[in-house]
């Protein structure tokens, strides 16, 4: 592909993927999608689920991130706000997956971090 | 003498080491600290978790595929990525510091402090299996 048709395709694929996926364009470089040659579901994924720990969660949710763990799985780290020193991380992840139950994907494992 | 499947026989070591991790400022001394920390803990929580799902281990099959067979799903997570962590720390001849991921892992979330190792090990403590 050159130079100027990848650029058209890029910003036609851009707009598309802005206009459906809003919520994970801004936090990625589209271009990333398209060398990868893949279109992450995980992201839409993770969001819901943050979503759904926002709602039984005793603490809030400092900050995120995600990661292929094994060949099937993804361990999604938490940061919680003002989460007690004495309270066990390891635990409360359990805690958390529990109270989640069906609502936790199979491949996803949350770690309080 | 203390059988060595025991909680009594490992715990004490790892607390030992890990104060002696934090202690020292010799990088070659604290990865070694730290491998051996990373092995003793995981078959610390592996003999922790056979006793407490109070199973017969098969001695035809493998013993730890068996026993993460019999874990529920977040606590099996746990002992996996332990035993992951504990092959690198056992086999790998690449760098092994905090924070530590698993086989594919970037950022650290499983072991990524002192204090995590010593949560890690009370938590395979005090859960409940049975």
């Amino acid at each position: 592909m050159n130079e100027v048709a990848h650029t058209i395709t890029t910003n036609m694929l851009t707009s598309f993927y802005t206009k459906t996926y809003p919520q994970i364009v801004y936090t990625r470089n589209i271009n990333q999608y398209f060398q990868n040659t893949y279109i992450s579901s995980d992201e839409i994924i993770i969001e819901n689920l943050i979503n759904e720990i926002k709602k039984i969660s005793s603490y809030e949710i400092e900050s995120y991130n995600f990661e292929p763990i094994d060949d099937d799985m993804i361990a999604l780290g938490i940061k919680l706000k003002n989460f007690p020193a004495d309270k066990n991380k390891v635990t409360y992840s359990i805690e958390l997956m529990n109270k989640l139950d069906e609502k936790l994907p199979d491949n996803i494992d949350i770690f309080v971090v | 003498m203390n059988y060595f499947k025991e909680l009594t026989y490992f715990k004490p070591i790892i607390l030992h080491e890990l104060k002696l991790y934090s202690s020292i400022t010799d990088n070659k001394l604290k990865e070694i600290y730290l491998r051996n920390i990373v092995s003793r803990l995981y078959y610390t929580a592996m003999h922790l978790c056979i006793e407490k799902l109070n199973i017969q281990i098969d001695p035809n099959e493998r013993t730890h595929e068996q026993v993460l067979n019999a874990l529920p799903r977040g606590i099996k997570q746990r002992l996996k990525s332990l035993k992951k962590l504990r092959e690198k720390a056992d086999y790998k001849n690449q760098p092994f510091y905090f924070p530590l991921s698993s086989k594919k892992g970037r950022t650290g979330v499983f072991l990524n402090s002192a204090q995590n190792i010593q949560e890690t090990l009370e938590f395979f403590e005090t859960i409940n299996l049975s």
